[in-house]
């Protein structure tokens, strides 16, 4: 079991909440909105990763 | 049991962390959820593997044919990823789209179970 990757993705979320409030507040709403989809986007290419593996195991194991 | 008590410790410590972060973007917070199932999935899928081993014991000690347990198997497996699948989309919110996603399992699981049913038939077809 991977914790490391579910660490990851937490301190990617916090981090982009910070950056959020950070441009909002200075006025720089788009660029805010920007930030959040790009985050979105990085975690969703390695989430996808493993839900592929997990996937393919399901798929062999249950001979679907 | 140590997979197990693995699985409870990473299940607790990501809601904890997804409840953090749920406040400031809760999409961040879907994708973590759906990585948990991934991980703890897969570490459950991967211990299932010894039962499945047992299983093929099983059929080849009853000398029962691979078509009627397979249909079984099959239907486990979609009912598992079919229940995740409705569950995660309903946690998004998205319950009408939960309810496709579990009747398009429920339906793929009476489609996989046919040949066992239609052995019945011809069981009960043999009998009469």
């Amino acid at each position: 079991m991977d914790i490391d990757l579910i660490f990851k993705i937490a301190a990617v979320g916090i981090l982009v909440a910070v950056l959020n409030i950070l441009l909002t507040r200075s006025g720089r709403e788009e660029q805010a909105l920007m930030t959040t989809i790009a985050a979105l986007v990085v975690v969703l290419m390695v989430v996808v990763q493993r839900i592929s593996v997990l996937f393919d195991l399901i798929r062999s194991l249950f001979s679907l | 049991m140590e997979t197990a008590l693995r699985a409870v410790a990473v299940g607790v410590t990501a809601a904890v962390a997804a409840l953090l972060i749920k406040k400031s973007n809760p999409e961040l917070a879907l994708l973590l959820a759906l990585t948990v199932v991934a991980c703890i999935g897969t570490a459950a899928v991967k211990l299932a593997g010894a039962v499945g081993g047992a299983i093929g014991e099983a059929e080849r000690l009853s000398g029962l044919s691979g078509a009627i347990f397979s249909p079984v198997l099959k239907c486990v497996g979609i009912g598992v990823v079919a229940k995740l699948g409705g569950d995660l989309c309903r946690d998004a919110g998205q319950s009408a789209v939960a309810s496709a996603v579990e009747l398009t399992g429920t339906v793929g699981a009476v489609v996989a179970a046919l040949p066992l049913l239609s052995t019945l038939m011809t069981m009960v077809g043999e009998m009469l």
